[in-house]
């Protein structure tokens, strides 16, 4: 939750069922009253639903939130959406916006610090002692670069970059990509190679990560996983992705099929066959023509997967219709 | 007592009822007018943010019971009248929760919390998840996200995402980007999420997945 006003901590109490009936009452009358407060007092709704799904509300509030708040269909409801939207958003702007914020944090000195520092480097008594002081700190700096070798390479902020949640693989290596790949992934391609029309599944268990050429820093490992569509692979064995605890991205490829309807929208999902839940989803961009039969990768974060089996389906829409599954890629996930 | 019932479901706002409603909200017919309207603004921003489909209808019903009980004796406070419109606003929506169950309600699967006693909200939560995911809603709410413009998607991202400091710190960092406080900050993003909201139920309501 971000910097709270009394009113809106009141609304907050009102919407956890914190107020008696005569002050819920009174508020209802001044809140309801204008625009502006019934507003406030939706966003302060969205807040406590944020805060409950990222498991930010204190003991005592998400004890009143589920016992007081979930007990109305629209609550859960609202919930329920929230939920959605929020695997819906788009890491790639946010750490977009960070990158970009770092960048101008480095660059920028606050003009008040500049005014500070000059008002004290102006005062007499003190411009002797700092000289003094950059003398000793320039003598030790040269000791200190004649005991220790440098270590620098010009770079000083590295952020990992992102990448996306779900990228087409390139048949053609030489072919640059538009949002260079940071990790070196050791697999077999199968779906764009005719001699691998029957492919024998294969695991790359490499968290292999290649330097940038300006950076020394690792980045997140990642483990591969080429599925077949069914149930399981050529030997009759349903193929495992084995992780680690230093996975942090499972990569699933597997083909595009060629498609029989027309389709405005596509959509990925994993499910746990045990539980038959989505853990995880994402769009396909309005590809599917160009992507017709290339070999995809769904870069899927680690962290949603456990010890279990799971499906990865492929689903297509058109307008005014239910969905369609285009294919299914099941799986099982081992955790070491 | 069905008799009362029945008499009560049936009854109709006369000419007569709606000149005692209005008295008894103010003796200047100018300022009961005024009254009339305040109140019927703020039951229809109660009933809206109780997630009521009809506002407008409901609130006909809540002047309608008011004045009912007005013509059966029941006398008003004159100076803070609106407790009681509210009051009676909260009735008419639980009881047309309740009625619109009884219609909808077709399975197991359909059952609601209130009808089904030992329902876990949790599961609920995730039931009404997986039914949005699965009937189009998934793919609809992604369509709405994409007519949003870009800007607006952009800010809504940053500021949802994530949790913790970091996520307060970029909410700051959004803030000062737009030269905006953080709680305007807060009802910009509001804004853009309702209307997240309203474009994805309109088009669950089209593709007939409503939840």
């Amino acid at each position: 939750m971000t910097e709270t006003t009394e009113k809106e901590l009141l609304m907050r109490d009102y919407l956890l069922g914190k107020l008696g009936a005569e002050e819920s009452g009174a508020c209802e009358n001044i809140w309801f009253e204008s625009d502006e407060d019934t507003e406030l007092l939706e966003a302060a709704r969205n807040e406590l639903i944020d805060d409950y799904l990222i498991g930010e509300l204190p003991t005592g509030e998400k004890y009143d939130f589920e016992h007081k708040f979930l007990i109305t269909q629209r609550n859960l409801e609202l919930v329920a959406v929230a939920k959605i939207h929020r695997g819906l958003l788009d890491e790639k702007t946010v750490r977009e916006f960070d990158r970009a914020t770092v960048k101008k944090e480095a660059v920028s000195v606050p003009i008040g610090f500049r005014q500070t520092l000059a008002e004290f480097l102006s005062l007499r008594k003190l411009q002797f002692a700092l000289a003094a002081s950059v003398l000793l700190v320039a003598i030790g700096l040269l000791v200190i670069r004649q005991g220790v070798l440098p270590n620098s390479d010009g770079s000083n902020i590295e952020v990992a970059q992102v990448e996306p949640s779900l990228a087409p693989e390139r048949s053609d290596a030489n072919e640059a990509s538009p949002e260079p790949s940071r990790d070196t992934i050791q697999t077999n391609t199968i779906s764009n190679n005719p001699a691998n029309s029957n492919p024998k599944l294969r695991e790359t268990p490499t968290p292999v990560a290649a330097p940038s050429p300006k950076s020394q820093k690792t980045f997140s490992s990642v483990v591969t996983l080429a599925l077949a569509t069914g149930f399981r692979d050529g030997s009759g064995a349903t193929p495992t992705l084995n992780l680690t605890n230093d996975t942090k991205t499972a990569r699933l490829r597997f083909a595009m099929p060629g498609l029989t309807g027309e389709y405005d929208s596509f959509a990925l999902r994993l499910v746990n066959e045990k539980t038959d839940r989505v853990v995880w989803q994402s769009e396909l961009p309005d590809l599917s023509l160009q992507l017709k039969g290339k070999t995809l990768a769904a870069n899927v974060p680690a962290s949603v997967l456990k010890d279990s089996e799971y499906r990865l389906i492929l689903v297509g829409a058109a307008t005014d219709s239910n969905e369609e599954i285009l294919s299914r890629f099941a799986f099982l996930v081992k955790k070491n | 007592m069905k008799e009362i019932k029945h008499l009560k479901k049936d009854w109709v706002l006369t000419t007569d009822a709606f000149e005692l409603l209005l008295s008894a909200l103010d003796p200047n017919r100018e300022q009961a007018g005024v009254k009339y309207e305040q109140i019927r603004r703020k039951i229809i921003r109660k009933l809206e943010f109780e997630g009521s489909s009809v506002p407008e209808e409901h609130a006909d019903e809540v002047f309608n019971r008011v004045a009912r009980r007005l013509v059966e004796g029941e006398r008003l406070d004159a100076e803070s009248p609106d407790g009681y419109f509210l009051q009676t606003a909260r009735f008419v929506l639980s009881e047309t929760r309740r009625s619109g169950k009884r219609h909808r309600v077709s399975g197991l699967d359909d059952l609601a919390v209130g009808e089904e006693p030992s329902l876990n909200p949790f599961e609920e939560i995730e039931r009404l998840e997986d039914k949005i995911r699965r009937e189009s809603g998934l793919i609809a709410i992604e369509k709405c996200r994409q007519e949003l413009s870009a800007e607006d998607r952009r800010i809504y991202d940053i500021y949802e995402f994530g949790s913790g400091r970091e996520r307060i710190e970029r909410r700051q960092k959004l803030a000062d980007e737009l030269g905006e406080k953080i709680e305007n900050l807060r009802l910009i993003v509001f804004r853009v999420g309702k209307k997240l909201f309203q474009c994805a139920e309109k088009q669950l309501e089209k593709s007939g997945g409503k939840i």
